[in-house]
């Protein structure tokens, strides 16, 4: 297994598995506008045409670019009369990797902070860790995505065999889940749903499992309990089946692998891939 | 670190309204941003203040749930998308060049195909073709959600799931936040974003007078919330601490407080880790109305008056709160 964490804008895998990234290298996958002030004859033109609003008159109706807002989109290049304003690619973030203390490889993206094109880092780093897994013989890249359904989940998602959704037994999680489970379906990608702190409110994380099972037809592959060894072991920076293999949540945490991974098979044998 | 001049800054710290607006900002996961962006609201309501609550995480928003609010008007989110008319397209080709997005794919001389999930709606298409063959068209990216509940009234924008532009939704939130500002009087702005430090946190602290960083005791919690407070010194904007999930087991309260002296930020309030809390969110009702006399109450009614004080220093000279408001 090569893992793989995609959640640029704050990794925090590595944290968790305790291994330190020294190899971080720059990468360029984004691209922003540029204007150029002596050029400009203050028509205007870029100011209304960008659409977030990433271009601001400073007075005399010349730009000011403020560029943690700009997408790179080129419309300001495009209405330029005097081809003042241009798009060039950016560094917008690293990639770095090392081998975890448990023997598999660990890919890491860091978006620059406030940067914009999450999503393009985030398929950089996929690929990246896809490299890395065909190097290695590795048979399963496990990808470690954001919150959320925007830009960057899409980008995790895109390509993926399977989504292991993660959420807690709350009305607030499982609307959220709903909804992540909405655009993976929209994506025809098979999921499987682990309720975390699940001790919080059994009957509640029940009362989602039979929605899962009846609205959605998704299995719920693990319970996990709350466990004081879970935020002992982040503390330590240990994963927990290391950090206390007795506990509880080790053991739940345990048969998860074991689920993921019979979940792999069967949609294996089902594709046949 | 990149940094950006004064000017750009300026620009980036204008709102359209004069309301006094704080951001609640935070790492990823479950730290407590959403209740204590929701308490905070009804605290203030409570200390007499005429409160906008804003829901900019339009990924997954769960203030209304976390408030226990009903929405009473739902507003659709449109953007631009391309309508090529074929019947004026050459088959040029210059907007599927233009199209950074790859969203148009053009194929022969024929009319371009849209890939319509990857329309940023940036216009560039329209705008390059010589023969007005791209016409404006628009698609849902998500709605807005209006509500009004414990005092305070509460804009909620929700990215539509399989839509991939946030930023989109959050501007609509916030215009819509500024229009009611200028329509009704408010004493304060409250925006909850989403967790991180992308484009999308990015749009939600745009024009915030100042920002609380709600972090928790863990080492995610202390790598994300350097990673906010650099966020937030870049874009020019005073952001303090909020500790939640204080007494968590094996937390680290130094690592946090070392992080936050780092940045000059100070420690605004702690929250205690705690069962009534968990019980009031998950019901739907804020801890400050529902168990006010409760540790996590008082702390939240503590953070409260402190933000008094944040809002006089960004108002200069605040208007003094209604009285009649505080009762009920």
């Amino acid at each position: 297994m090569t893992a793989v964490d995609a959640d640029v804008d704050a990794p925090n895998l590595s944290i968790v598995l305790g291994s330190e990234i020294s190899d971080f290298v720059e990468v360029e996958s984004s691209e922003k506008a540029s204007i150029d002030l002596d050029k400009c004859i203050s028509c205007g033109k870029c100011i209304s045409s960008c659409e977030p609003h990433a271009l601001i008159d400073r007075g005399d109706g010349s730009p000011l670019l403020m560029p943690f807002l700009c997408e790179g989109c080129g419309a300001c290049a495009i209405v330029c009369p005097v081809d003042a304003a241009s798009i060039g690619r950016v560094a917008n973030g690293c990639i770095g990797t090392s081998r975890s203390s448990y023997g598999f490889p660990v890919v890491v993206g860091q978006l620059q902070i406030g940067e914009s094109n999450s999503g393009e880092l985030v398929t950089l780093v996929k690929s990246r860790g896809a490299e890395i897994a065909d190097r290695d013989g590795c048979e399963t890249l496990l990808v470690d995505g954001p919150p959320g359904i925007g830009c960057p989940v899409i980008a995790v998602l895109t390509g993926a065999d399977y989504v292991i959704a993660v959420t807690e037994p709350t009305p607030i999680a499982a609307n959220s889940l709903g909804r992540l489970l909405d655009v993976a379906a929209h994506f025809g990608i098979p999921a499987g749903v682990v309720i975390n702190k699940f001790s919080l409110d059994q009957e509640y994380a029940k009362d989602m499992e039979n929605w899962l099972e009846r609205e959605r037809q998704i299995p719920v592959l693990q319970r996990i309990p709350m466990d004081d060894n879970f935020p002992l072991s982040l503390a330590d920076r240990t994963p927990l089946p290391v950090f206390n293999p007795a506990c509880e949540g080790a053991e739940a945490l345990r048969q998860l692998s074991t689920s993921v991974i019979a979940e792999l098979s069967r949609i294996g044998d089902r594709g046949g891939s | 670190m990149p940094s950006f001049g004064r000017e750009i800054l300026a620009a980036f710290s204008e709102k359209p309204v004069t309301t006094p607006m704080l951001a609640v900002t935070g790492g990823k996961g479950g730290t407590g941003k959403t209740v204590v962006a929701v308490n905070l609201a009804v605290a203030l309501h409570k200390l007499g203040y005429r409160v906008l609550l804003v829901d900019a995480d339009a990924d997954s928003p769960s203030t209304r749930q976390v408030l226990g609010a009903k929405p009473w008007l739902e507003e659709p989110v449109m953007a631009f998308r391309p309508v090529i008319a074929s019947e004026k397209c050459t088959g040029c080709g210059l907007c599927a060049e233009a199209c950074r997005a790859h969203a148009l794919i053009q194929v022969g001389g024929k009319p371009p195909l849209l890939f319509e999930h990857l329309c940023s709606s940036c216009k560039a298409c329209l705008l390059v073709c010589p023969v007005d063959a791209v016409e404006e068209g628009s698609r849902k990216v998500g709605r807005l959600l209006l509500c009004r509940h414990d005092g305070v009234t509460l804009i909620v924008g929700e990215l539509r799931p399989t839509e991939r532009h946030s930023t989109a939704v959050v501007v609509a939130a916030k215009e819509r936040a500024y229009q009611e500002a200028a329509a009704n009087t408010y004493d304060v702005i409250i925006v909850d974003t989403a967790p991180g430090a992308h484009c999308s946190v990015v749009q939600a602290l745009r024009g915030s007078d100042a920002a609380l960083a709600v972090t928790e005791p863990t080492p995610l919690g202390a790598y994300d919330l350097d990673l906010i407070l650099k966020l937030t010194s870049l874009l020019g904007i005073r952001a303090d601490v909020v500790l939640n999930k204080a007494g968590l087991p094996g937390g680290r309260l130094d690592d946090i407080v070392e992080i936050a002296k780092r940045h000059s930020a100070s420690m605004e309030g702690e929250v205690p880790f705690d069962k009534d809390l968990f019980r009031c969110y998950t019901a739907g009702k804020p801890v400050v109305s529902e168990l006010p006399e409760s540790p996590p109450a008082k702390s939240l009614m503590e953070l409260a008056k402190r933000t008094e004080q944040t809002i006089a220093r960004v108002k200069g000279s605040f208007p003094s709160p209604r009285d009649e408001s505080s009762t009920e």
